[in-house]
C-alpha cells in the first residue's frame, strides 16, 4: 500500500510513484500464488511438491524461462503499444502466425543460402512486414468502415491459424515422408538463432526482445509519436483539439502492435522451432495482453511481467512433469492475477473505453474515428 | 459430394440440435448487450455450465434411479447454477469493481478452462474428455402435430426437451424485451444510462440481472452441449 509520506521524505516523487505501482501486482501475486497452493492441498496434491516444481523454473529449467519470456516480452509490448492508444488489438495471436509465414517463406527461399548475420535481419523483417500487414486489414476495417477491431483482430486469428495449417499441408509440406507433426522443412542452420543456454531452447531473441522493450520505453514517454498515442489514448477530443490525427495515430498504434506480434512469430520460428509446424502459437498474443495489463502498459515493466509468467509456464511444464499437478492450475493463477488486477489498477484509460462502449449512440457520435467513416458504431 | 445432401432431412435435424447452444448463448449475450454490457465471457460461463451439467448428473445417478427420474434433470440444473456463478464472478467485477469488460471477460474465459480442467483431473482422474457410462440420456418427445406434418415432421419433432424449450424462450425472451416494462428498462440502461438513471432505475441492478440471465441461458447451453447429444 502507500508509503506514509512523511517517514519517506528521502524518496522522490518518482520513486514513490514506482514503488506503488510494483506494490499492488506483487500483492496481487502473493494472494493468487497462496490461494492456488491452497487450492492444491484442499484437493489432495502436495503444494510443497508443487513449490519445488516451480522452484525448478528458475534453476535446473532456466532455460525453459527464458525461453517463454522472450517471447512474452513482445506480445506484452505489443499490447501496451496498442492499448496505449485506446486500441483494441486482441488479435496478435493472428499477427504471430503471418509473421511466422512471412518468415518462413524467406528463410526456405531467398534466406536459406546466407550467412546468418544477414539472412536472420531478413528473414525477421519479414516477419515484422508479415504482422503489421495483418494488422493492417482490422485496421483498415476500422478507419475506412467502422468496424469494431476487437471483433475483427479476433476474428482474424482463426484465419491465420488455418492459413498455417493449409500452407504446411500443402504448398509448404515438408518433402519426404509425412510426419507425425505437420510443418516446413527445417530451416538452413545458419539462420538458428544462437542458444544462450545450453541445453534449452533459449536464444539470443531475449536480447532482441529487451531492446525492443527498451526502445518502445523511449518511444512512449521521449517522442512525439508516444505522446500521441497517450493523448488519443485518454482524450480524443482534446488530442484532436491539439491538432493530433487519430486516425494517423490508430494506425501507428495497430500497425506497430501487429509488427510485433509478427517480430515474436519469426524469432519463435527461428529461435525454438527452427521450421514452420501447424499450430506453433500456443496463445502468446493471449498472455501478452495478461502481461501489459500486469505491467500497466509500460514496456519496462514488461519485462518483468513477461518474466514472471514466462516462470508461470515453466513451472506448469514442470508441476506436470515432476509433481503431478494438472498444468491448467497455472491457468487458474493467471486468471486470477488478470481479474484482480483489471479490478483495481486499469482504471484510466479502460474505464474512458468503456464508456465509450456502454453509451455508443453518445460516445460514437464524438468519436472521431467512426464519423470520419461515416459509420456509428452498432447500438 | 452431391450438393443436394446439403438439404438431406437427416443434416438439417442435426443443425436445429447443433444450434441450440449457439442460439442460448446469443440469447444471453443479446441482454447483456442490450444492457451495455459488452459480455466476452459467455464462453466461460458455458464451459463451468457444461461442466457442471455432467458433474451433478454423474453424481445424481442413484438419486435419479431412486425417484424414477432421468438424473440429466439435474445435471440441468447444476448447469444452470454453475452458468450463474461464474457469471456473478464476472458482473461483480465489472459492476463492483469496474473491472474492463473485455479483460475481465478474458480472465473469466481463462479462469474458466483452468477451473473445468483442474476439477476434471482431481475429480474423474482423466484429462481431456470424460465420458459417463452409466448416463441416462434425455428422452426425445415426439409432438404428435408437428410430427404428422408430411415430409419434415420427423425433422421438426422428435428433438430433446431442451430444443423445444430454447424456441420458448426465444419468443419469451422477445416478449421480455419489447411488451414488458422490465425490458424497457433494460433496453433504457444500454442506450443512455445517465438517462435512464435519472428516470429512477438502478443501472447496475439491471446490469447485474441481465448478466445473471446470460449465465443462466449459457450454463443451459452448456448442458445441452453435453447432455442434449445422444
Amino acid at each position: 500500500m502507500t508509503l506514509p509520506q512523511t517517514s519517506t521524505p528521502v524518496l522522490s516523487r518518482k520513486t514513490r510513484e514506482i514503488l506503488n505501482g510494483t506494490i499492488q501486482p506483487v500483492v496481487v501475486i502473493v494472494f493468487a500464488m497462496i490461494g492456488v497452493l491452497v487450492l492444491l492441498a484442499v484437493t489432495g496434491y502436495d503444494p510443497a511438491k508443487a513449490v519445488d516444481a516451480m522452484a525448478r523454473s528458475l534453476g535446473k529449467d532456466l532455460g525453459g524461462t527464458i525461453r517463454w519470456t522472450t517471447p512474452l516480452i513482445l506480445t506484452g509490448v505489443a499490447s501496451a503499444l496498442a492499448f496505449r492508444a485506446g486500441v483494441l488489438n486482441i488479435g496478435v495471436d493472428g499477427q504471430i502466425y503471418v509473421g511466422g509465414i512471412f518468415a518462413s517463406m524467406v528463410a526456405l527461399g531467398p534466406a536459406s543460402t546466407m550467412p546468418g548475420i544477414i539472412g536472420i535481419p531478413i528473414v525477421l523483417g519479414a516477419g515484422l512486414l508479415g504482422g503489421a500487414l495483418w494488422a493492417l486489414i482490422p485496421g483498415t476495417l476500422r478507419v475506412r468502415f467502422g468496424a469494431d477491431e476487437l471483433v475483427t483482430s479476433i476474428l482474424l486469428i482463426s484465419v491465420a491459424r488455418l492459413l498455417v495449417e493449409f500452407l504446411v499441408l500443402g504448398p509448404m509440406a515438408a518433402a519426404g515422408v509425412a510426419s507425425a507433426s505437420l510443418g516446413t522443412d527445417p530451416f538452413a542452420e545458419g539462420l538458428w538463432l544462437p542458444v544462450i543456454i545450453p541445453r534449452s531452447t533459449a536464444n539470443l531473441g531475449f536480447f532482441l526482445a529487451i531492446a525492443v522493450a527498451i526502445g518502445m520505453a523511449f518511444l512512449f514517454y521521449r517522442t512525439t509519436i508516444g505522446y500521441a498515442l497517450k493523448m488519443v489514448g485518454q482524450n480524443r477530443r482534446f488530442a484532436v483539439y491539439g491538432g493530433i490525427s487519430p486516425v494517423k495515430t490508430f494506425m501507428i498504434a495497430m500497425l506497430g502492435s501487429g509488427a510485433i506480434g509478427g517480430l515474436v512469430g519469426s524469432m519463435e520460428l527461428l529461435g525454438v522451432m527452427r521450421r514452420m509446424p501447424q499450430g506453433f502459437n500456443p496463445g502468446l498474443g493471449f498472455d501478452g495482453i495478461v502481461v501489459a495489463l500486469l505491467a500497466r502498459n509500460h514496456p519496462i515493466a514488461c519485462i518483468f511481467a513477461a518474466l514472471f509468467f514466462g516462470m508461470l509456464r515453466t513451472a506448469a511444464d514442470n508441476m506436470e512433469r515432476f509433481a503431478d499437478t494438472p498444468r491448467t492450475v497455472v491457468q487458474i493463477v493467471q486468471a486470477i492475477i488478470v481479474l484482480a488486477v483489471s479490478a483495481q489498477l486499469s482504471f484510466g484509460w479502460l474505464r474512458s473505453r468503456m464508456n465509450r462502449r456502454s453509451t455508443p449512440t453518445s460516445g460514437a457520435a464524438s468519436d472521431e474515428l467512426t464519423s470520419r467513416a461515416g459509420i456509428d458504431m452498432p447500438a | 459430394m452431391d450438393i443436394l445432401n446439403l438439404f438431406d432431412l437427416d443434416i438439417l435435424a442435426a443443425s436445429i440440435r447443433v444450434s441450440i447452444p449457439i442460439m442460448l448463448a446469443a440469447l444471453g449475450g443479446l441482454l447483456c448487450l442490450r444492457a451495455g454490457v459488452f459480455n466476452i465471457a459467455l464462453e466461460g460461463q458455458m464451459l463451468v455450465g457444461s461442466f457442471f451439467g455432467i458433474v451433478v448428473t454423474e453424481a445424481t445417478v442413484g438419486l435419479g434411479a431412486q425417484l424414477g427420474i432421468s438424473s440429466t434433470w439435474f445435471g440441468i440444473i447444476g448447469g444452470l447454477l454453475g452458468g450463474l456463478a461464474m457469471s456473478m464472478v464476472f458482473a461483480v467485477s465489472i459492476l463492483r469493481f469496474k473491472a474492463d469488460h473485455i479483460v475481465a471477460g478474458i480472465a473469466i474465459n481463462l479462469l474458466a478452462l483452468g477451473l473445468t480442467g483442474f476439477l476434471l483431473k482431481t475429480i474423474f482422474d482423466v484429462q481431456g474428455v470424460f465420458r459417463p457410462t452409466d448416463m441416462v440420456p434425455l428422452p426425445k418427445i415426439v409432438i404428435p402435430a408437428l410430427a404428422d406434418i408430411p415430409y419434415v415432421g420427423d425433422t421438426i419433432s422428435g428433438h430433446t426437451p431442451l430444443v423445444y424449450l430454447t424456441f420458448v424462450i426465444v419468443l419469451v425472451t422477445w416478449v421480455a424485451l419489447y411488451r414488458m416494462p422490465s425490458g424497457l428498462r433494460l433496453r433504457s440502461v444500454g442506450e443512455q444510462p445517465d438517462a435512464a438513471r435519472t428516470a429512477g432505475i438502478k443501472v447496475d441492478r439491471v446490469r447485474y440481472q441481465a448478466v445473471a440471465w446470460s449465465g443462466l441461458l449459457c450454463g443451459l447451453a452448456g448442458t445441452h452441449l453435453a447432455l442434449g447429444y445422444s
